[in-house]
C-alpha cells in the first residue's frame, strides 16, 4: 500500500468513525417521531384555540416520553408568555436556544418576552462573558462544538501524518497541524464550558426572591432577585442552592425559587 | 533715431558731470547711542562722503571696549539732479566697564588724500539691562531667598556691584487669603532684577496642594519701584482654584536662571582686527568674556484658606460654577417641520471659573428628543450648542433654561433664567419622509423611513423539529468519546510503518535480516518439491543456495563469503550450543558433497539435510543475534 493510499484510508476511517459516533448521538428514535408529531400538533391545535394550558400538556407529554426538541421548547415558552408566565418562556426559550441557537425566531422572542420583565441592570463579570467569547460560545449549541474540536483535531492528525509522509512540505504540514490542534483544544475547553453550563443555569420563579448569606431562612437577606433573572448554581445543599449573579455576587436562595433550564 | 541716441549720450554725460560735481568728499564717525549701559551693544559708523571705493578706517584699541568690524555699506542719492555717493563702515561697540571713553580720531585715505573724522564719547554706566527678566507684585510673603549664587567675594566685578542679596529675589502673591471652592485665584510671581544679568530663567515651579491650577501666561516685563530700589521685573501669572475645603500652604515659588557676571582676570584685551569674520562668533565673544552662575530662587509660601458653599439658599440646580455670569439662550429655526434639528444656543458670559460651568440643557421627553450639548470655549465665555428633534407636531415651546452660580463677592447664590421659546412644528408631508441621497459617483439612493411594527412575538413553529432522546448529548457518547481515540491510533500505526520502511530503505542489514526467512520458506518449499520429483541433485542445488542466501542475509555477508567458517566465527560469540554448530557443519557439509557426488546421496539423506537446515534456520529466527 502506498503513502497517500495510507493517508486517504486513514482520513476514511476517521470519518467514519466521526458520522458514527454523531449518528449515534443524535439519532433519535424513529418510531417515536410520528408519536411526537401528533402531540406537537395537537398542542398547536389548543396554542391557537387560546388554550394554553392544553397546549402546554400536549407538548410537555412528548418531554415526558423522553424526547425534545428546540422546536418543542419554542412553542411550550410561546405558550407560557401568551398565559402570562414570562419567567418561564425564558426558561423554554433558554432550553430551546441550547438545541438550535441559530434560530432567528427564537431571537426575537427571547428578546421581546426578556424586555417584559424588568430585571435590574447587572455587569456581568468573567471572561465567559467578553462579547467575542460569549458570541462565538452562544452560537453553536454543545455537540457542534464538541464535534468541531472532534473534526478539526482529526484534521491536525491527518496532516501530522502528512508530514510524517511528505519528504519536503514536512515543515509546512507540521505547522498547520499545529496550528489546528491549538483551535481544536481552544475549541474543547469551550465546549466543555458549553456542557458545564448545562444543568448550572437557572433561573428565578418568583419575584422578589430573597438570597441570603447561608442556607438557612434565619440568614441575613444579602440581595434579592428579579422574577425571570438568570443566575449559575454552584452548589446544591438539600432544598437550597448557592447561586451566582451575571455580576458575580453569591447567595443562597430556596431551591424552589428556580428553575434549572 | 540718430537724435535719440545723441539725446541718451548727453544725459550720460551730464549725469557724470553731475556726479564729479558733487565729490564734497569729507569723514565722518557717528555712534547710534552715547549713553548705554556696560554690556550693551552700540554700532559705531564711519561713513566717507563723495567715493565708495574707500577701505575702512583703523579702530583703536581701547580698554574697556570691545569692537567688531560689521562690514561696509554703499549709498547712492540723487537730489535734484544731484547725485551723491557714500559709504558707511560700521563698527559693533559693547563696553564691558563703565566710564566715558574716546573713540577716534579715524583716519582713511582716498586718492592720496587723508582725510579724518572727529573722535566720539561714549558713555557707559554700570549695570546691565540685556537679558533681566523683571518681575513685580505686592503682597506680604515671607523673606525671598537665593540658592546657588556664587558668594560676594568671589567676584571680582568693576562695573558690577558685588551681590549683597537684594539684587534678585522672587516675590509670590494671591489678591485674598480666603476664597470659595471653585473661585479663580490669580496668583502672581515676580522676579525683581536689579543690576545683575541674567539668562535661561525657567517658568516657576509651585507646589499646589488642593487646588487645580491653569498654565502659566506669557511673563511680561517691566520696571518697578522696591523698597525704595528700581527693579527690572519678570511677572508670570496662572490661576489657581481651591477645589476642596480647607487651608492650605502653597508655594515657595521656585525659579531657575543663570546669573550673568564679567571674569574677573583673562579679559580679552587683542584687537578684533585682523580675524575672519566668519571665524569670530560675537555673540560667543561676548559670552567669552562672562561668567555664568546658575541659582535657584524662591519666593516664601502662602496660606489660603478654602471655604465651602454655602448651604443657605443653595439652587437646586446648582452644579459648582463660581463667578458672575450672564446667560443668554437663542433657538434656531422655530418653525420645523417633525424631525428637523433645532438648535438651542446658550452663551454663558461672565466672569469666573470657566471650567466650573456647565451646560444648562434641555431634557427629552415623549415629544422631544435631544442629544448632548457640544461646547465651545472662549475666554469668559462657554457657548452650548443642543439639537433637539421635535417628534411630533405637539412641541409648541423649548422649555425656558435656567443657570445657577455662586457670586463669591456677595457670597450668594444667583439663577439666571432664559426661555420658554416659542417653537412652531409642522406635520411633514409623507412624500418629504422618503430621503434622496445622491453619491460623489453621481449615484442616487432612496432612504425610505423607518416603518413603525407592532411588537409581539412569533407564532409557534408547525413541526416538532429533529427529536432527540432528552439530555443525550455527543461529549456523553461513549462511541463518540471512543472515536476521538481513533485518529490517534492511526496516526502512530501509520508512524511505525513509515519508521520501518525508512529503516528498511537505509538500513541494509536490518532489511536482510528481515527479508532472510520469507526468502528461506520460499527456497525450503521449491527444495521439497524437487524432493518429492526425486531430483536429488537439484534439490541439493536448491537448498544449498537457501541456506547459503539465508545466513549472508542473516550475518550481513556477502553470498560468496558463506561459508561454514565464516558462519561459525559469526556464530560463537553469541551461541555456544555445540549441536546447533555441529548441525550446520554437517548441513553444509551434506550439500557439499552432494555438488561433488550427487549419485552418493539418496532421498533419506536428502530428507536428513533438509531437516537440518529447517532447524538450524528456525533456531537462528528465535535466537537473538
Amino acid at each position: 500500500m502506498s503513502a497517500p493510499s495510507k493517508l486517504k484510508a486513514a482520513i476514511f476511517v476517521v470519518m467514519v468513525f466521526t458520522l458514527m459516533s454523531v449518528r449515534q448521538a443524535c439519532a433519535a428514535s424513529g418510531a417515536y417521531s410520528e408519536e411526537a408529531e401528533t402531540l406537537f400538533r395537537a398542542g398547536n391545535e389548543y396554542y391557537e384555540q387560546g388554550d394554553y394550558a392544553r397546549a402546554r400538556e400536549e407538548y410537555r407529554k412528548i418531554l415526558e416520553a423522553g424526547y425534545e426538541s428546540a422546536n418543542i421548547y419554542y412553542n411550550l415558552g410561546n405558550a407560557y408568555f401568551k398565559a402570562g408566565d414570562a419567567a418561564r418562556a425564558v426558561v423554554s426559550y433558554e432550553r430551546s436556544k441550547r438545541l438550535n441557537p441559530g434560530d432567528a425566531d427564537l431571537a426575537s422572542n427571547y428578546k421581546f418576552v426578556r424586555a417584559n420583565i424588568e430585571t435590574p441592570l447587572l455587569s456581568p463579570r468573567g471572561i465567559w462573558n467578553w462579547r467575542i467569547l460569549k458570541q462565538y460560545h452562544e452560537k453553536f449549541t454543545v455537540d457542534v462544538l464538541f464535534l468541531m474540536s472532534s473534526g478539526v483535531y482529526a484534521a491536525a492528525i491527518v496532516f501530522l501524518l502528512a508530514g510524517v509522509y511528505s519528504r519536503r512540505l514536512t515543515r509546512r504540514f507540521v505547522i498547520i497541524a499545529v496550528l489546528l490542534l491549538v483551535f481544536a483544544f481552544s475549541n474543547l475547553f469551550i465546549a466543555f464550558h458549553a456542557a458545564g453550563e448545562i444543568g448550572t443555569k437557572a433561573v428565578v420563579m418568583m419575584p422578589e426572591t430573597e438570597s441570603y448569606y447561608g442556607p438557612f431562612d434565619s440568614a441575613t437577606v444579602f440581595f434579592k432577585l428579579a422574577k425571570g433573572i438568570e443566575v449559575t448554581v454552584l452548589k446544591r445543599n438539600d432544598d437550597w442552592c448557592k447561586i451566582r449573579r451575571a455580576d458575580g455576587e453569591r447567595g443562597w436562595v430556596k431551591a424552589a425559587n428556580l428553575e434549572i433550564i | 533715431m540718430m537724435k535719440k541716441t545723441i539725446g541718451i549720450t548727453a544725459l550720460l554725460l551730464f549725469v557724470l558731470v553731475s556726479i564729479s560735481a558733487a565729490q564734497a568728499e569729507r569723514l565722518e564717525a557717528a555712534l547710534e547711542k552715547n549713553h548705554i549701559m556696560v554690556g550693551n551693544p552700540v554700532y559705531l559708523n564711519v561713513i566717507f562722503h563723495g567715493a565708495q571705493n574707500v577701505a575702512r578706517p583703523d579702530m583703536p584699541e581701547i580698554e574697556g571696549l570691545r569692537t567688531k568690524y560689521v562690514g561696509p555699506a554703499t549709498q547712492v542719492f540723487v537730489n535734484n539732479g544731484r547725485v551723491s555717493q557714500s559709504i558707511t563702515h560700521s563698527y559693533l561697540v559693547i563696553p564691558s566697564i563703565d566710564g566715558e571713553f574716546k573713540i577716534g580720531p579715524f583716519f582713511v585715505e582716498y586718492r592720496g588724500t587723508t582725510y579724518s573724522a572727529a573722535a566720539v564719547i561714549l558713555s557707559v554706566e554700570g549695570g546691565s539691562s540685556g537679558v533681566i527678566a523683571g518681575i513685580g507684585q505686592s503682597s506680604g510673603t515671607s523673606q525671598p531667598s537665593v540658592q546657588g549664587y556664587p558668594s560676594a567675594k568671589s567676584q571680582n566685578t568693576e562695573a558690577i556691584k558685588p551681590y549683597t542679596g537684594d539684587r534678585v529675589f522672587l516675590v509670590a502673591s494671591v489678591p485674598r487669603r480666603e476664597v470659595y471652592i471653585n473661585e479663580i485665584v490669580p496668583l502672581t510671581v515676580k522676579l525683581y532684577v536689579n543690576n545683575l544679568g541674567l539668562k535661561e530663567i525657567e517658568y516657576p515651579s509651585f507646589p499646589f496642594e488642593g487646588f487645580s491650577v491653569g498654565k502659566w501666561s506669557e511673563p511680561d516685563k517691566r520696571q518697578e519701584r522696591y523698597d525704595g530700589e528700581d527693579y527690572n521685573v519678570l511677572v508670570f501669572r496662572r490661576d489657581l482654584f481651591g477645589i476642596k475645603e480647607g487651608t492650605y500652604t502653597i508655594g515657595p515659588a521656585g525659579v531657575g536662571c543663570k546669573v550673568v557676571v564679567p571674569k574677573t582676570s583673562g579679559r580679552r584685551r587683542s584687537s578684533m582686527f585682523g580675524r575672519s569674520i566668519f571665524s569670530d562668533d560675537f555673540f560667543s565673544g561676548i559670552f567669552e568674556q562672562y561668567e555664568t552662575y546658575p541659582v535657584k530662587l524662591e519666593s516664601g509660601s502662602i496660606e489660603i484658606t478654602v471655604l465651602p458653599f454655602p448651604k443657605k439658599d443653595k439652587p437646586e440646580d446648582f452644579q459648582g460654577a463660581v463667578g458672575d455670569y450672564n446667560m443668554e439662550v437663542a433657538v434656531e429655526p422655530r418653525d420645523v417641520k417633525v424631525g428637523d434639528p433645532i438648535t438651542v444656543r446658550t452663551v454663558i458670559t461672565g466672569t469666573g471659573n470657566m471650567d466650573t460651568v456647565t451646560a444648562p440643557k434641555v431634557g427629552a421627553t415623549d415629544d422631544l428628543k435631544t442629544y448632548e450639548p457640544q461646547v465651545t470655549k472662549k475666554e469668559n465665555r462657554k457657548i452650548y450648542e443642543q439639537i433637539l428633534i421635535p417628534k411630533t407636531k405637539d412641541v409648541k415651546e423649548i422649555p425656558a433654561l435656567s443657570f445657577s452660580f455662586f457670586d463669591p463677592s456677595t457670597g450668594k447664590y444667583k439663577t439666571v433664567t432664559d426661555g420658554p421659546v416659542d417653537v412652531k412644528v409642522n406635520e411633514r408631508p409623507e412624500s418629504e419622509n422618503i430621503v434622496k441621497v445622491v453619491s460623489m459617483g453621481g449615484k442616487e439612493k432612496m432612504f425610505y423611513p423607518r416603518e413603525k411594527l407592532g411588537r409581539d412575538i412569533i407564532h409557534i413553529k408547525e413541526n416538532v423539529g429533529s427529536l432527540r432522546p432528552l439530555g443525550r448529548y455527543l461529549y456523553r457518547e461513549p462511541v463518540f468519546l471512543a472515536a476521538q481515540g481513533v485518529p490517534l491510533m492511526l496516526f502512530f500505526i501509520l508512524f511505525g510503518i513509515h519508521r520501518r520502511k525508512e529503516k528498511m530503505r537505509t538500513d541494509k542489514k536490518y532489511a536482510r535480516s528481515l527479508l532472510a526467512p520469507g526468502k528461506a520458506r520460499g527456497g525450503i518449499k521449491k527444495a521439497r518439491n524437487y524432493l518429492a520429483g526425486g531430483d536429488i541433485a537439484r534439490f541439493y542445488d536448491s537448498i544449498f543456495k537457501t541456506f547459503q542466501e539465508y545466513l549472508g542475509n542473516k550475518f550481513n555477508l556477502s553470498i560468496g563469503s558463506v561459508t561454514v567458517f565464516a558462519v561459525l566465527d559469526k556464530l560463537r560469540p553469541v551461541n555456544r550450543k555445540e549441536d546447533m554448530l555441529k548441525m550446520i557443519r554437517e548441513a553444509f557439509g551434506e550439500c557439499e558433497m552432494a555438488r561433488y557426488a550427487s549419485s552418493r546421496m539418496g532421498a533419506s539423506e536428502a530428507r536428513g539435510t533438509l531437516e537440518k537446515v529447517r532447524k538450524v534456520i528456525d533456531y537462528l529466527e528465535k535466537v537473538k543475534l
